[in-house]
């Protein structure tokens, strides 16, 4: 008798990003959340006066607001529990060889010096609550392209252009975590592009969470001025412990008259990490914000980039995967609010559950009443490997006008039998037919990703067949 | 039994500032004698949920119990309803069992005359056994100063085919829900609404099914057309739960938007925990389709007599499928009048 073949695609591998350092820091808070620790990091940061109140106000918001009751559950997070600030034992530095040897090993490992040589115009590199590494090429620089650290940025020649913009999109009153954010906030990089300056080479910002038990809450501001152009590349990753770690950074994305934005990121957090990220952008008069999204890791994400089409003629693309395993619950999606006249959105989200994990598309498309000749497209694939798992659609739409044009579609379901039928009838074996067809339907964002991050991708999705 | 009730909260809840997960509306007794739903039946969850269900039936003014033996074929429509006088305030709790390879048409309807205010509130049970047939219609038909309830439960078992249409043409207020459990193997379950929204009109919907037996088909479509001020939320649910391996379910969603102060928000949800499944929703929301508007108009229609042929024939499929040619007509006239008022 033959026995079937089990086919299986492989959890994401993580094992290359499993590696721990020693505990090295130069000072950290006591765990939990109290105006005591909120005080601390202001001294440590020497925080300006606005932002000292700015945290303490925002404390008292997230006092004051609930848990989300909407989203997966999350008790096994105890704020508790978590450390808000971990500084690393190094001060920022330009040039890797000036970094500690044991830090500077952990981003070798991750690939960052080297995508910097090849394929970078700058990096910023944040270890615990801290950018230990910062660097600009001098090309890109001489543009007047300021690329730099949070905490520089606050006090050094933008500190008003920070004051203006910081957490304006994104307030403290939006939602817990953001409230959580506004108050202990560290780390993080600004961006600033002047009018017309097109950077033709990604920025890129990595965040390792290495301390167990810590929280991460960088805080990125990007203003793309005017017929400005740049694609901001997100990378981040922790090792594996047995206690919660917490990720709640907040993007705002400021995108002047004509210009263009791409946001792209692949999270890579570990399955301990509960991940409640907020990420927004406003986009003036014909501007473009394209978001290319990669959900790997994490053991809970509420992960869903806003976008605000302001300006008249302004346009957004989101393109997104989701791959939850063994006891994740990734829920993620988008959200676009259409204000300005003649603005478009298009949304494709594709998402892949397997051996009991959990994906959730979420989103949301909402049309005011002066948005006139709006368009829309939502498009979401959810492929469901096996009955373990669970894949949800909640996509929500709010029109308000009559001269919309707004279509929403959304599929479930496994491979298909016929599918791999055509392909093992055109010579391939039914394990290389499956893989070819989950690696198709992970494509559409793949070819949205420079090559080296699509490679990185492909490994994440690593398809492995064998007889069982 | 008065005060605030929760009512169409979603299976799966999503962002709370959309305002789509749920409602909360006053609602006080109809001030019948009410009605004990025997077990059987009050154990079907239904679509508004327990808080509707048990003031509808708490205080209904009339209940009735179709009851079709196994086999039993009723070629005939069965039909409640009539027209609602002035300050008239009803609820009807309908129970519909289909014994096994039975088939049953139910025609539930309500009017009212402009000028008039009523309110009405349906509960309506179907437990379709083994391989029945059952076809539930409803038109709601009332003055745009009334308001109208709605709230379905239904079970099908093993090949059962159950069909829900639902026509919501004219009161002030409309709150519909219905869940539907495909329990059986093969069991399937066809929903169609079709809905005006013009003035001020509030039309507040939650469709859920639960697909658990195997090889279960659901399809869901909806049509409207809002003007004016309406506001219209939908929701539909589908749930595919483990077990339901070989299941599909449609979900499919038209509105046309004719006013810039007109709301719509749509809430197409699909939850699937069965690797084996085929769940597809799609929804088209926003203007009249030009080139329709355009073929037409070059037709020597004007822009106006052209859009309103274009939303009556959104809506005509499911007032045809109206099984009595009395109130089939009036819901026609109905359309047609209120067509003409904006």
């Amino acid at each position: 008798m033959q026995t079937d073949a089990k086919k299986c695609v492989r959890d994401v591998d993580r094992s290359f990003y499993d590696f721990k350092d020693a505990e090295n820091a130069s000072f950290k808070t006591s765990a939990g959340l109290t105006p005591e620790v909120v005080s601390q990091i202001s001294d440590e940061k020497h925080d300006p006066d606005w932002m000292r109140e700015f945290r303490q106000r925002s404390l008292k918001i997230y006092e004051s607001l609930d848990i989300p009751d909407w989203g997966p559950p999350i008790d096994g997070l105890n704020m508790d529990d978590i450390v808000t600030y971990v500084r690393p034992d190094t001060a920022m530095r330009g040039k890797w060889s000036e970094v500690p040897e044991d830090i500077k090993n952990t981003f070798e490992r991750l690939g960052i010096p080297e995508a910097e040589r090849k394929s970078l115009a700058g990096v910023g590199a944040q270890y615990d609550s801290e950018v230990v590494y910062h660097n600009v090429k001098e090309e890109v620089a001489a543009q007047g392209v300021v690329y730099t650290d949070m905490e520089s940025a606050l006090t050094g020649e933008y500190r008003e252009m920070v004051r203006e913009h910081f957490m304006k999109l994104v307030p403290p009153t939006d939602h817990k975590f953001a409230a959580l954010h506004g108050a202990v906030w560290s780390g993080g990089s600004f961006v600033y592009v002047p009018p017309g300056v097109k950077v033709d080479i990604p920025l890129q910002s990595y965040f390792r969470l290495n301390a167990p038990g810590a929280g991460q809450f960088e805080h990125t501001l990007i203003i793309v001025d005017k017929g400005a152009d740049l694609h901001f590349i997100e990378g981040c990753s922790a090792p594996k412990y047995s206690v919660a770690n917490l990720h709640a950074g907040c993007v705002e994305l400021f995108v002047g008259e004509g210009a263009r934005l791409r946001y792209s990121t692949i999270e890579n957090w570990s399955k301990n990490m509960y991940n409640l990220n907020t990420k927004r952008a406003v986009i003036e008069k014909d501007g473009i914000m394209e978001w290319v999204s990669g959900s790997f890791g994490s053991h809970t994400s509420y992960l869903y980039p806003m976008t605000i089409l302001k300006g008249d003629g302004s346009r957004m693309e989101y393109t997104g995967i989701t791959f939850a395993g063994k006891g994740q619950q990734l829920d993620t999606g988008a959200k676009v609010a259409h204000s300005g006249r003649g603005t478009s959105s298009h949304i494709v989200a594709k998402s892949i559950s397997k051996s009991g994990g959990e994906c959730v598309f979420r989103s949301s498309v909402t049309v005011a009443e002066g948005a006139v000749n709006t368009r829309s497209s939502v498009s979401c694939d959810s492929l469901m490997l096996d009955s373990d798992s669970r894949s949800d659609t909640i996509p929500a739409m709010d029109i308000r006008n009559a001269s919309s044009d707004i279509g929403h579609e959304a599929r479930i379901g496994r491979i298909s039998d016929d599918a791999v039928f055509y392909l093992m009838s055109r010579g391939l074996s039914e394990e290389d037919s499956r893989a070819m067809i989950v690696s198709g339907f992970a494509e559409p964002v793949a070819k949205e990703l420079p090559l080296e991050y699509a490679v990185e991708m492909n490994n994440l999705i690593k398809l492995e067949m064998d007889n069982g | 039994m008065a005060g605030q009730i929760s009512l169409n909260r979603m299976p799966a809840p999503t962002w709370n500032r959309l305002g789509v997960n749920g409602a909360l509306i006053d609602a006080k007794s109809f001030g019948g004698a009410g009605f004990a739903v025997p077990e059987e039946f009050r154990a079907v969850a239904t679509g508004m949920g327990r808080e509707a269900a048990e003031l509808i039936a708490g205080s209904c003014t009339e209940h009735r119990v179709i009851e079709v033996r196994d086999g039993e074929i009723l070629t005939e429509p069965v039909i409640a309803g009539r027209r609602l006088g002035d300050g008239e305030r009803e609820s009807s709790v309908t129970l519909i069992h289909a014994g096994k390879n039975s088939s049953v048409t139910v025609l539930e309807f309500c009017e009212s005359i402009e000028g008039h205010t009523a309110e009405r509130a349906d509960l309506t049970y179907v437990i379709a056994e083994e391989g029945a047939k059952v076809h539930v219609v409803q038109a709601e038909m009332l003055s745009e100063t009334s308001s109208y309830m709605s709230d379905t439960g239904i079970i099908a078992r093993e090949n059962a085919e159950v069909r829900l249409s639902q026509v919501y043409l004219g009161g002030r207020s409309v709150y519909s829900g219905c869940e539907t459990g495909l329990s059986g193997d093969r069991s399937v379950f066809r929903l169609d609404t079709a809905y005006l929204g013009e003035r001020d009109r509030v039309l507040d919907m939650n469709y859920v099914v639960r697909q658990k037996g195997r090889d279960t088909e659901s399809f869901l479509t909806a049509s409207g057309a809002l003007m004016g001020r309406s506001d219209k939320i939908y929701r539909g649910t589908l749930d595919f739960q483990k077990g339901a391996a070989g299941s599909k379910g449609r979900e499919e969603e038209n509105v046309l938007i004719l006013s810039d102060s007109a709301k719509n928000r749509s809430v197409p949800v699909i939850l699937c925990s069965e690797e084996d499944v085929d769940g597809q929703h799609a929804a088209t929301i926003g203007r009249i389709d030009q080139d329709r508007l355009f073929y037409l108009m070059s037709r020597a229609l004007s822009e106006e007599r052209a859009k309103k042929l274009i939303i009556s024939s959104g809506l005509m499929p499911v007032i045809k499928a109206i099984p009595d040619e009395g109130v089939r007509n009036a819901a026609v006239n109905y359309l047609e009048r209120r067509l003409s008022l904006d």
